[in-house]
């Protein structure tokens, strides 16, 4: 059994070695039928490699995994309730009896976790049994992926500010049950003027080197200085550029200050009827939700007119980090939790 | 600021080379160990100058991440120590590596965390990747000098240290997956940095399931494994492909 993991094991690396290839990958091998294949016989070693693992325990097993759901929920739980709070409290005034409530949910969603955290600990003491956990959750891993691989579905939007959009998923011809309009996008940067920076040209990429100051009419480099009227506007950009003689190349680029955060302000409406509608502040990595719909803000034009959208509906997705989750935990418990039982 | 940042990474690393020389001559050097204090103390430093030149935690590009090496091997070598397994030489040879690595990078004094960084997951995520990487160079040092009568021991100390990095590697790659489907709004992009941090992570796998092969086998796993992590810590940032890699402000 193990010599047939190691195989498979070894055929996903030299599958992923195929595309991953700094120079000649070629990255179409993810997409192929043979991944797909190896991903799900990934997943049936792996759950046959769990029952195997968990002979003589199953029932102590089934015990842990719930427990570990269990926890997970508590953590959850503590992580949004307490999130919650601190949003309340800063709000003030009568909001603080809301703040109070949530801090007592986040409370109890803690004890929750300790309380099951030890309950899996019990059930899993014995060192395979973290394995077989472990093993179990690379199949809910790739049961997640291969639900979206066929299920999912994604919509990238380019809006402008004002603009209501009625939005069809082309992908698979379904509606998405709401309507998305940019009230306001903001776009906030480092420092309030520009910034001036020394580029230098290394193994075939441009790579910033220096800061440099403007002091005056003049920008300046450590003992080099430039007049700023010998900028040149920079083609298709804000900036501006003057290009520096000598060996190796460089060039000294003027440009808004780099930017720090990305806000759109957005109304969610539902597409049907008088229903729910309600604004949400969208930034990178603050996606907001419509039901099983998430909306991402990808990126603004630097011109500040139009927002970059994706909406996304994934169902696979709480299969996959129940997964990962359980793999990071059990991975943890195992190497921290029993000591070697195998010579080298 | 830059001759600053220069200074805090030639000192630690001229302190490392020299804790290095002294614990390869004498295994258990007071003072060796003393100077290795000192290079780790010189490197809080040099974060928190990192820190104060970057206005963010210091983790973004290669330099960053070379400059907080040092200090993540400083709970390795205490777990060792505690262990009964006499590391300093490696560390501080690692250390002082990875510190020549960091002047060989560009200053990049004006990096600026991009908006796709300013993330929860930022610094617990690239922490564990360093952390693990750190570690795992350390197993492949025991591992390469696993010969002759001491075969047993050093293959014995490459596994702990394999088996110490080989969680914070699996929540690297977790943690990745979370991050990304909050910001790219998928947790899989078949990104190149990403291809290779799970072919590392599938070699180190393969070396946990290979447990009862032989122990040449479990040694070329083991090197096997630091050659991936080296081709994506290193070559992929820098091979020209990396431009067009989401993870290309890593560089």
């Amino acid at each position: 059994m193990l010599r047939a993991t190691g195989m498979l094991l070894g055929a996903l690396c030299v599958l992923l070695l195929a595309g991953g290839l700094p120079w000649g990958g070629v990255a179409a091998v993810y997409g192929g039928g043979l991944m797909r294949l190896l991903g799900g016989m990934t997943g049936v070693v792996c759950g046959w490699a769990a029952w195997r693992l968990s002979a003589g325990h199953r029932l102590r097993t089934l015990l842990g995994v719930i427990s570990l759901s269990l926890v997970v929920s508590g953590v959850s739980v503590f992580v949004y309730c307490g999130g919650e709070s601190l949003r309340w409290a800063g709000m003030g005034g009568g909001k603080w009896f809301g703040a109070v409530g949530m801090g007592c949910l986040a409370t109890v969603g803690v004890l929750f976790s300790i309380i099951f955290g030890y309950l899996a600990h019990l059930s899993l003491r014995v060192e395979k049994l973290w394995l077989a956990v472990a093993h179990l959750s690379v199949v809910l891993v790739v049961a997640g992926v291969f639900v979206d691989a066929y299920a999912e579905q994604r919509l990238a939007l380019t809006r402008c500010i004002g603009e209501p959009s009625v939005v069809r998923n082309k992908m698979r011809d379904a509606l998405v049950p709401f309507l998305v309009e940019v009230k306001d996008m903001q776009i906030e940067r480092y420092g309030s003027s520009h910034t001036y920076t020394l580029l230098e040209h290394r193994n075939g990429r441009w790579l910033p080197i220096a800061e440099a100051k403007r002091e005056g009419g003049t920008i300046r480099c450590g003992q080099e200085q430039w007049p700023v009227a010998e900028l040149r506007a920079l083609p298709g950009g804000e900036g501006r550029y003057l290009a520096l003689p000598g060996s190796p190349m460089r060039v000294l680029v003027q440009q808004p200050g780099p930017v720090k955060e990305y806000r759109a302000v957005c109304r969610l409406s539902a597409a049907r009827g008088d229903g729910e509608s309600r604004e949400v502040t969208l930034r990178v990595n603050a996606p907001a939700s419509w039901g099983d719909w998430r909306i991402y803000l990808m990126s603004c034009s630097e011109d500040g007119r139009q927002v970059q959208l994706l909406l996304r509906r994934a169902p696979g997705r709480p299969l996959v980090f129940a997964g990962l989750v359980g793999v990071f935990l059990c991975c943890f418990a195992w190497a921290f939790g029993n000591k070697r039982s195998t010579q080298a | 600021m830059n001759t600053l940042l220069t200074i805090l990474t030639v000192l630690p690393t001229l302190l490392f080379a020299a804790a290095c020389v002294l614990l390869l001559a004498r295994r258990a050097s007071v003072g060796g160990e003393r100077i290795l204090g000192a290079g780790l103390a010189c490197c809080v430093l040099l974060l928190a100058a990192n820190a104060w030149a970057a206005q963010a935690p210091p983790l973004g590009n290669m330099r960053h991440v070379l400059c907080a090496l040092p200090l993540l091997l400083a709970p390795v070598w205490a777990y060792l120590r505690h262990n009964g397994v006499q590391s300093g030489a490696g560390i501080a040879g690692v250390a002082a590596v990875a510190l020549v690595g960091a002047l060989c990078m560009p200053l990049q004094a004006g990096w600026r965390q991009a908006p796709a960084l300013q993330s929860p997951w930022f610094v617990p995520h690239v922490t564990s990747y360093v952390a693990a990487y750190a570690m795992l160079t350390l197993s492949a040092l025991y591992a390469a000098g696993a010969w002759g009568v001491r075969q047993l021991p050093r293959l014995e100390a490459a596994h702990i240290l394999a088996r110490l990095a080989f969680p914070f590697l699996t929540f690297g790659l977790c943690s990745g997956a979370l991050w990304a489907d909050a910001a790219w709004g998928r947790y899989w992009a078949w990104d190149i940095k990403e291809v290779w941090s799970l072919i590392t992570w599938v070699i180190y796998l393969i070396y946990f399931h290979a447990q009862n092969s032989s122990p040449g086998k479990q040694r070329a796993l083991l090197i096997l494994g630091f050659v991936a992590v080296l081709v994506t810590f290193l070559i992929v940032n820098m091979a020209p492909v990396a431009a067009d890699s989401l993870h290309s402000y890593a560089q």
